[in-house]
C-alpha cells in the first residue's frame, strides 16, 4: 500500500497526537503453524506533509524494482533519477549527500549498491520504507535535504523460515527461526555477479569505459528477545561492501586509465523498546559501525586517490508521553559521532563537487597534491515535539537543540617544518520545525510544515590542503503546504507545493590566489521550489497504483552575491506513474517515467594544450543546456506457485524501457570539442529471477 | 538480462590532420628559471604538410587558473590576460622574472596557498599560441623553490635536482611482416608497422619532492610518442615504449595505408616525442602510397 502522509489521520487519538505509533499487536504471521505472541513494533507515524510509505510487498511489485522493495523508492514521488551510474537518490532538489538513510533509525551510508542497482539492505528483512523529500519532524537532523526511513520486518515467531532467491544480478538468501517462546532470529545475505554475467548475456565489450559494473554483497542479522511483556531487545547487524575496478588500456601512457572503488559499510545495533501502557512509550538504539571508502584513479601520470575510514557512533532515544487526550509530549536525544581517518593525494578536481564544470570523460586536472589528516564529529542532539488537538486542527511542535563538536587534526597544511596544529570548536544551532493539519471535511485536509535544518561539514571537505579546515555547518529551511483530497475511499489526490532554501553551503573557492587552507569557502546559496501532484489508487479490485507530477526548479549560486545557475541535478518536470493489478496467483505491473534532461555547461571552443597532446573544452554559461528528456517504461509479470505446505515459488519477468527508447545520459565530444553525440542509456533490461519461500 | 549498445561512434581521429594545428612547441632548453630566455620552435601542420608559420603569434600568461580549474590554464589567458612575445617560429624570449610567484609556488605576502605542482613536481609558464583559428597553449617548465617542502629537504633537492632535456627523435622507419619498406613506396591498403627511436638517456631520472611523506624520491620519465599524418589511420593515437624493445628507445604505431582511387598518394607524416617533465622533440617525412 502506498502511504502517502494524509493517512496518518488514523481513528485512534494516540496515533494521531504521537511521533511515533505506539501499538501492542500481534505479529503478522502468514505461516499458518505460527502462535501469534504478543510483540512491539514501533512505527513511525507518516506525519511529516510530504511523507510517502512504500510496503514491502508494494515495493516488489514495483516493475523495473526487480523484486527489490528498496529500489521502488526510485520510483516515488519527489524522485529524481541521478545523473547516470550515479545510485545515490536525489529528491526535491537537495544534493545526494544531503538525503539521509536510516535503518530502523539507524544512519548508514547507502541505500544502493553501486550504480544503483540493487538496495544494500536484504528484501527478505525490510518491511516498509519511508521517503520524506522535506520538512520532516525535529526527531531527525544533520541532513539539509530528506531523508529516507527503512523499517525492518518483525521477525516470526514459531519455526523456521526463510527463502533463496536469484535472478541475473545477484543470489539471495535469508533463514529465520525461533529459539523458545522468547527469542527470535533471522540472517540473511547476498551476493552479485552481474560483472560476471554481463559479457556473456551480451554487454558489449566496452561498456565498462562508460559505466562501472559493480560486485557487491551484503549480509545482515537480527535476533529479537521478548524481554517482558511489552518490552522487547532487538540486535541487528548490517554490512553491505561495493568494489569495482576497471582499466581502460592504451599504448599510450599518456591515457591509460586504472580505476578501483571500494566502499563498504558495517552496523551493530541494539534496539530497547517498551511499552509499559498505552500512553507511553520508550526507546533507546544505541549503534557502532564502520564506513570504509577508497577511490583510486591513475590517468596517464596522474594519480588520484582518496581514502576514508569511519568509526560510527550514536544513540538515539526517545520517551513519548501521552499527556492528555488532546496533548502528547516526546523527548528524545538523537547523538551521532564519527572519527575519520582521511587521506587523499591528487587533482583537486578530482572527485568533482557540485558546481564543477566538467564534461564526461574529461581527464582530471595535473596539479596534484596531497594531505592525510582526521576528523573527529560529535553531535548531541536533544529534541522535543509536542502534539497538540483542536478539533480538527492538529499542530506538531518540535525544537531540536543541536551541539556539534568538532576536532581536527591540521588547521594549516603541511608546509615546510610547520608543526601540527589541530583544532576544536563547538557549533550550537537551535532549529524549529513545526506541522499542522486542518481537516476541513471528510473529503479535504489542509496540511503546512516549516523547519531549519542544519549539517555539519563532510570529513572529506576538512582536509587543509584540499578543502578548508573552518568550515562549519550549512543551512536548509523547508517550507511544505498540503492540500490532501478524498475522491473516493481508495483513491486520493495529493497536492505538496515546496519551497526549500539553503545557505552556507561548501564550494570551491573561486579565487586564483586562495588563501591557505581555503581551497572551499562557505558562501554557497540554493533554492528549491516547486508543486507535486499525486494521484494514487489504493487497492481496489486487485489494482493498486499512482500517478504523480512533480514540477520544480532548484538553482544555485556559488557566492553569495552573484547570479544563480541551475542546480546540477535539476529536472523542471517529473513524471510517474506506478501500477500492479493482481489476478488470481498473476501479478502485471507497469511503470512510465519521464523526467527532464539534466542541465549540461555547453563546450563552446577547445585549445590544444601541447604539453598534454589533447584539447581542453572552452565552456560557455553554466548549466545553460540540457540533455534531452528521459523516458522509460517498464514492465513486470510474476506469479506464485504454491510447492507444497509453506512453500511457494514466486517467478518474475521484467522488462526495463519496454519501449526502447534510447535514452541521452551523456554527452560525448570528440577529441577536439567540434561534434558531440550522446551516451543513451541501454536500450532495454530483460530479466527473470525466482524466489523459493518457506 | 539484455544488454546493448549505448556508446556513440563519432569516427574520432586524432591522428588525422585536414585543417591548420599547433600540435607541438620545443622548447631549448625545456626547462628554465625565471627570467632566463627560451628558443622555442612551434610544429604547425596542415594537410599540405608542415607549415612555414610566419604569422604564429605568442604571447605569455600573466593571469594564473584558479587551484580547481581543471583545464591547464586559466581561460582570461586565451583572452587579454597575456602579454605578447612575437610572432613566428622559432621565437626567442624571457621567462617572466615572476613566474614563480604566479604560476609557481612562491606566495604573495600573507596567508596564501602556494599552487601545486603536476605529478613530476613540475610548475610551468603558459603560453598562449595563435595560428588562423587554431589556438594552443604551451607550458613551459620553469624552476623555482621547493616552498613546501621542510629546509633540509628543499636544500638537497636544489643539490640534487637537474633540469629536464628535450629527447631527441630519430629517423622513422617503416615495414610490413616484418620487412622493411621504403617511405616512398608505401603499399596502399596495408597494415604498415611504423616504428620511431630516441636516444638511450632520453628517459631521464630526476628527484621529485613527495608532499605526503615530505620526502625526496627519484623517478624517470615517461616517455610517449604522438602520430600525426594526412592520410591513412593509425591505431593508437599515441604510443609509450616498445614493450618488445628491451632498451626501451623505440616506440611502434600501425598505421593503415589509404587505398582506392581518391585516396592520396602523398602523406606527410608527423610524430612528436613528449617526456612527462615538458620535454619535446618532434619530427617529420613524407610517403609516398603505391597501389600493390
Amino acid at each position: 500500500m502506498l502511504d502517502l502522509g494524509r493517512r496518518s489521520i488514523a481513528p485512534a487519538l494516540g496515533v494521531l497526537l504521537f511521533g511515533a505509533r505506539v501499538s501492542a499487536q500481534e505479529a503478522q504471521a502468514p505461516a499458518p503453524s505460527t502462535t501469534p505472541v504478543v510483540t512491539v513494533h514501533a512505527e513511525t507515524a507518516p506525519r511529516d506533509v510530504a511523507s510517502t510509505t512504500l510496503d514491502a510487498e508494494d515495493g516488489k511489485a514495483v516493475a523495473g524494482a526487480q523484486g527489490d522493495p528498496l529500489k521502488g523508492v526510485q520510483a516515488l514521488p519527489g524522485v529524481v533519477r541521478p545523473a547516470f551510474g550515479i545510485g545515490p537518490l536525489v529528491v526535491w532538489g537537495a544534493a545526494p549527500q544531503d538525503t539521509r538513510i536510516y535503518v530502523d533509525g539507524v544512519p548508514i551510508p547507502a541505500l544502493y549498491h553501486g550504480g544503483g542497482l540493487r538496495s544494500t539492505i536484504g528484501t527478505g528483512l525490510v518491511s516498509r520504507v519511508e521517503l520524506v523529500p522535506g520538512g520532516y519532524g525535529a526527531e531527525y537532523g544533520l541532513g539539509l535535504g530528506g531523508i529516507v526511513r527503512v523499517t525492518t520486518a518483525p521477525l516470526r515467531e514459531r519455526g523456521v523460515h526463510g527463502f533463496v532467491a536469484g535472478d541475473l544480478l545477484d543470489a539471495s538468501t535469508q533463514v529465520s527461526g525461533a529459539v523458545g517462546d522468547r527469542v527470535r532470529a533471522a540472517v540473511a545475505g547476498r551476493v552479485g555477479y552481474v560483472d560476471r554475467t554481463s559479457p556473456a548475456l551480451g554487454a558489449p565489450h566496452d561498456l565498462g569505459e562508460f559505466v562501472t559494473i559493480p560486485r557487491y554483497q551484503d549480509a545482515q542479522g537480527k535476533v529479537s528477545w521478548k524481554l517482558r511483556d511489552r518490552e522487547q531487545l532487538s540486535a541487528t547487524f548490517l554490512e553491505s561492501s561495493d568494489a569495482f575496478d576497471r582499466t581502460v588500456p592504451s599504448l599510450d601512457p599518456g591515457t591509460a586509465l586504472s580505476q578501483g572503488e571500494r566502499h563498504s559499510f558495517q552496523r551493530f545495533s541494539l534496539a530497547y523498546v517498551r511499552v509499559p501502557d498505552e500512553r507511553t512509550r520508550l526507546s533507546v538504539t544505541p549503534y557502532y559501525g564502520f564506513d570504509h571508502d577508497d577511490s583510486r584513479t591513475t590517468y596517464g601520470a596522474v594519480p588520484t586517490d582518496l581514502d576514508v575510514n569511519t568509526v560510527r557512533y550514536g544513540v538515539r532515544a526517545s520517551r513519548d508521553q501521552q499527556v492528555s487526550k488532546k496533548f502528547g509530549l516526546s523527548l528524545g536525544a538523537d547523538i551521532e559521532g564519527a572519527r575519520s581517518d582521511l587521506a587523499r593525494n591528487g587533482s583537486l578536481t578530482v572527485p568533482p563537487r557540485e558546481g564543477d564544470i566538467v564534461v564526461f570523460g574529461e581527464p582530471p586536472g595535473n596539479d596534484v597534491n596531497a594531505d592525510r589528516w582526521q576528523v573527529n564529529q560529535i553531535d548531541v542532539g536533544p529534541f522535543i515535539v509536542g502534539h497538540v488537538k483542536f478539533g480538527p486542527l492538529m499542530m506538531t511542535e518540535g525544537l531540536r537543540l543541536d551541539g556539534e563538536f568538532l576536532e581536527g587534526s591540521r588547521l594549516t597544511p603541511r608546509i615546510g617544518a610547520t608543526p601540527e596544529v589541530g583544532y576544536e570548536r563547538l557549533d550550537v544551532h537551535l532549529d524549529a520545525r513545526f506541522e499542522a493539519r486542518f481537516r476541513v471535511s471528510s473529503r479535504l485536509e489542509l496540511a503546512a510544515s516549516f523547519g531549519d535544518y542544519h549539517a555539519p561539514p563532510a570529513p572529506e571537505d576538512l582536509s587543509a590542503v584540499f578543502g578548508s579546515p573552518g568550515l562549519s555547518a550549512s543551512h536548509a529551511r523547508h517550507t511544505t503546504l498540503g492540500e490532501f483530497i478524498t475522491i473516493t475511499p481508495s483513491t486520493h489526490l495529493d497536492l505538496v507545493e515546496f519551497d526549500e532554501s539553503l545557505s552556507s553551503l561548501a564550494v570551491r573557492n573561486p579565487a586564483n590566489a586562495p588563501p591557505l587552507a581555503g581551497a572551499l569557502v562557505q558562501t554557497g546559496e540554493g533554492h528549491s521550489f516547486g508543486a507535486q501532484a499525486t494521484l494514487r489508487q489504493e487497492a481496489w479490485r486487485g489494482f493498486n497504483g499512482f500517478v504523480a507530477y512533480n514540477i520544480g526548479r532548484s538553482d544555485r549560486r556559488d557566492a553569495n552575491s552573484g547570479p544563480y545557475r541551475l542546480f546540477d541535478y535539476d529536472r523542471t518536470h517529473v513524471v510517474s506513474a506506478v501500477g500492479s493489478q493482481r489476478i488470481g496467483p498473476y501479478t502485471f505491473g507497469a511503470r512510465v517515467a519521464y523526467q527532464t534532461g539534466l542541465p549540461r555547461t555547453p563546450v563552446t571552443g577547445a585549445y590544444y594544450d601541447v604539453r598534454d597532446a589533447r584539447y581542453e573544452p572552452l565552456f560557455g554559461a553554466q548549466n545553460s543546456i540540457r540533455l534531452p528528456s528521459f523516458f522509460e517504461l517498464d514492465l513486470r509479470a510474476s506469479r506464485r506457485f504454491v510447492l507444497a505446505a509453506g512453500v511457494d515459488l514466486d517467478v518474475y519477468a521484467e522488462l526495463e524501457n519496454a519501449t526502447f527508447h534510447r535514452n541521452p545520459e551523456e554527452i560525448l565530444y570528440s577529441h577536439d570539442y567540434s561534434r558531440h553525440a550522446y551516451i543513451t542509456g541501454l536500450p532495454s533490461l530483460a530479466s527473470i529471477g525466482a524466489r523459493v519461500g518457506f | 538480462m539484455l544488454a546493448l549498445s549505448c556508446a556513440p561512434d563519432l569516427h574520432d581521429d586524432p591522428t588525422l590532420v585536414d585543417a591548420p594545428a599547433i600540435v607541438a612547441v620545443r622548447s631549448e632548453p625545456p626547462e628554465v628559471s625565471p627570467g632566463a630566455s627560451v628558443n622555442a620552435d612551434a610544429l604547425v601542420v596542415s594537410k599540405d604538410g608542415t607549415v612555414a608559420a610566419t604569422s604564429l603569434a605568442w604571447a605569455l600568461c600573466t593571469s594564473p587558473k584558479g587551484p580547481a580549474e581543471n583545464g591547464v590554464v586559466n581561460s582570461d589567458c586565451l583572452a587579454d590576460a597575456a602579454t605578447p612575445v612575437g610572432e613566428g617560429s622559432p621565437l626567442a624570449f624571457a621567462i617572466p622574472s615572476d613566474a614563480c610567484a604566479l604560476f609557481g609556488p612562491d606566495t604573495p605576502p600573507g596567508n596564501f596557498r602556494p599552487r601545486d605542482p603536476d605529478a613530476t613536481g613540475g610548475f610551468y609558464q603558459p603560453i598562449r599560441l595563435r595560428f588562423d583559428d587554431a589556438l594552443a597553449v604551451d607550458l613551459e617548465r620553469i624552476i623555482c623553490n621547493l616552498r613546501t617542502a621542510p629546509a633540509d629537504v628543499a636544500a638537497e633537492f636544489r643539490s640534487r635536482y637537474v633540469p629536464n632535456h628535450n629527447p631527441t627523435l630519430r629517423s622513422a622507419t617503416a615495414s610490413v611482416n616484418p620487412a622493411v619498406v621504403a617511405l616512398t613506396a608505401l603499399p596502399a591498403g596495408e597494415r604498415i608497422d611504423l616504428a620511431v627511436a630516441w636516444n638511450a638517456g632520453d628517459a631521464e631520472s630526476y628527484v621529485v619532492f613527495v608532499p605526503g611523506s615530505a620526502t625526496l624520491a627519484t623517478a624517470r620519465e615517461t616517455l610517449r610518442v604522438t602520430w600525426y599524418a594526412t592520410g591513412g589511420t593509425f591505431d593508437n593515437d599515441g604510443t609509450g615504449p616498445d614493450p618488445n624493445n628491451a632498451s626501451g628507445t623505440t616506440s611502434m604505431n600501425v598505421w593503415t595505408a589509404p587505398s582506392g582511387p581518391s585516396a592520396p598518394t602523398r602523406v606527410h607524416f608527423w610524430a612528436v616525442l613528449r617526456d612527462s617533465r615538458g620535454g619535446l622533440d618532434f619530427s617529420a617525412w613524407d610517403g609516398t602510397v603505391v597501389e600493390k
